[in-house]
C-alpha cells in the first residue's frame, strides 16, 4: 500500500475514532447501549453519546420488526450483552415508539465532569422514560414587572366584561 | 706633550666604537649563509604536522552559521507580543441565569443545579427499582410508573409496575 501524506491528514473525515480500534469502538458502544436500554437514561461523554444515538435508534427500528423476525433477534442478541433486556426491548420499547417514525432518543449537554479531566458530558435518554423530565416547558416568569402589569390589565378587562354582562342582564 | 698623545688615543678609540655601532645598526655585519649545511633528504618528518589531523572537526568550529539575536528585544516589543489577542482568555457571551433557579448556565447546556436535583431523584427511584427487582439482571418486560405520596394509578396504568416514593411530588416533576 502506498503510504502518502493524505493518510495522515484527516481533512473532511467524519467517522469518530474511539478506544483501541474499530472493534474496541463497537464493544464500547455495545456496553453503553446495553446500559441505555437497561436504565433508559445515562450520562456519558458527548462524543460517545452522539455515537450511541445512531445505534440506539437503529436498534429500535429492528425491534419494531417483532421478535419473530430472525434478523431482529440476531441484532438484539448481539447488541444487548445482558440477555434479560431482550424481552424488555421487544415488549416495552418497541410498542412505546410504534407511532413515532424516527426520533426515539434525546441528548442534552451537561456541565463538564467534576474530575481532573473536565470532560464534556451529555445525558442520553429514550423518550417516554419514567424519570423526571430534563427540560420543563419554558414558561415565562410571572413575577417580572411587565408580566405583572399585563396580568393586572387582563384582570381589569375581565372585571369590565363581567360588569357589562351584569348591566345587560 | 703627554696630553696630546692621550687625547689622540681617546679619539681613535671613540671613532672605532662609533664605527662598530653604525655597522651593527645597519646590519651589514650579519651573514645570510647557514652556519652549518648538511646533505640529506628534503622530506623530513616535521614535528608540528602531526597535531592537525587527530582531532575531528568539532561542532563548535562551525558555530559562525547559527542564528542568534542581534539586539535585545525591548520591553515594548515584548509587551505587544505577549498581549496579542490570540493568547488572551476569550470572553464568553453565552452565559445567562437559569429561569428556574437563578444559577448561571451556558445557553446550550442544561443548568447544573437543576440537573443535580433531577439526578439525585433519579438515583433514589433507581434504588427503589433495585429493591423491587431483588437480584441483578431481573428486569421485567413492563413499563415503569413513579408515584408519590397519596397518588394512585389511573385506568391506563394497570399494566405498569408501580415504583413508590415516600415523599410529596416535587414541583418540577409533573405527571404529564
Amino acid at each position: 500500500m502506498r503510504v502518502n501524506i493524505q493518510m495522515l491528514i484527516s481533512h473532511g473525515r467524519v467517522a469518530r475514532k474511539m478506544g483501541l480500534g474499530p472493534e474496541s469502538r463497537i464493544n464500547m458502544l455495545r456496553n453503553i447501549l446495553t446500559g441505555l436500554v437497561r436504565h433508559e437514561r445515562i450520562e456519558t461523554t458527548r462524543g460517545r453519546a452522539d455515537e450511541v444515538r445512531f445505534y440506539a435508534e437503529k436498534l429500535i427500528d429492528y425491534a419494531k420488526k417483532g421478535d419473530t423476525d430472525e434478523k431482529a433477534m440476531k441484532m438484539a442478541n448481539f447488541w444487548l450483552t445482558e440477555k434479560d433486556l431482550i424481552p424488555k426491548l421487544f415488549k416495552v420499547l418497541a410498542p412505546r415508539f410504534e407511532t413515532q417514525p424516527k426520533a426515539y432518543t434525546r441528548m442534552a449537554r451537561i456541565p463538564n465532569r467534576e474530575n481532573l479531566d473536565r470532560a464534556a458530558m451529555a445525558v442520553l435518554e429514550y423518550k417516554g422514560n419514567p424519570f423526571p423530565p430534563l427540560q420543563t416547558a419554558k414558561r415565562d416568569n410571572e413575577l417580572t414587572l411587565i408580566n405583572q402589569l399585563l396580568k393586572g390589565y387582563r384582570e381589569q378587562r375581565a372585571q369590565q366584561a363581567a360588569a357589562k354582562r351584569q348591566d345587560v342582564l | 706633550m703627554m696630553n696630546s698623545s692621550g687625547f689622540v688615543c681617546f679619539l681613535r678609540r671613540s671613532l672605532l666604537q662609533l664605527e662598530c655601532r653604525i655597522i651593527e645598526a645597519t646590519g651589514l655585519d650579519r651573514q645570510f649563509a647557514p652556519a652549518l649545511a648538511v646533505h640529506g633528504p628534503s622530506i623530513l618528518p616535521h614535528p608540528h604536522d602531526e597535531q592537525e589531523v587527530t582531532s575531528e572537526p568539532s561542532f563548535l568550529d562551525n558555530v559562525f552559521w547559527m542564528a542568534a539575536p542581534k539586539k535585545r528585544r525591548t520591553i515594548e516589543i515584548n509587551r505587544t507580543r505577549r498581549r496579542d489577542p490570540s493568547f488572551m482568555l476569550k470572553v464568553k457571551t453565552n452565559i445567562e441565569p437559569c429561569v428556574e433557579c437563578g444559577h448561571l448556565k451556558q445557553k446550550h447546556i442544561l443548568c447544573g443545579f437543576c440537573y443535580e436535583k433531577i439526578r439525585k431523584e433519579t438515583a433514589l427511584i433507581r434504588g427503589q427499582i433495585k429493591a423491587m427487582e431483588g437480584r441483578p439482571l431481573n428486569t421485567p418486560a413492563q413499563e415503569t410508573l413513579v408515584l408519590y405520596d397519596s397518588e394512585s394509578p389511573w385506568e391506563s396504568d394497570k399494566d405498569k409496575r408501580i415504583v413508590e416514593r415516600n415523599r410529596k411530588r416535587p414541583s418540577w416533576f409533573s405527571i404529564y
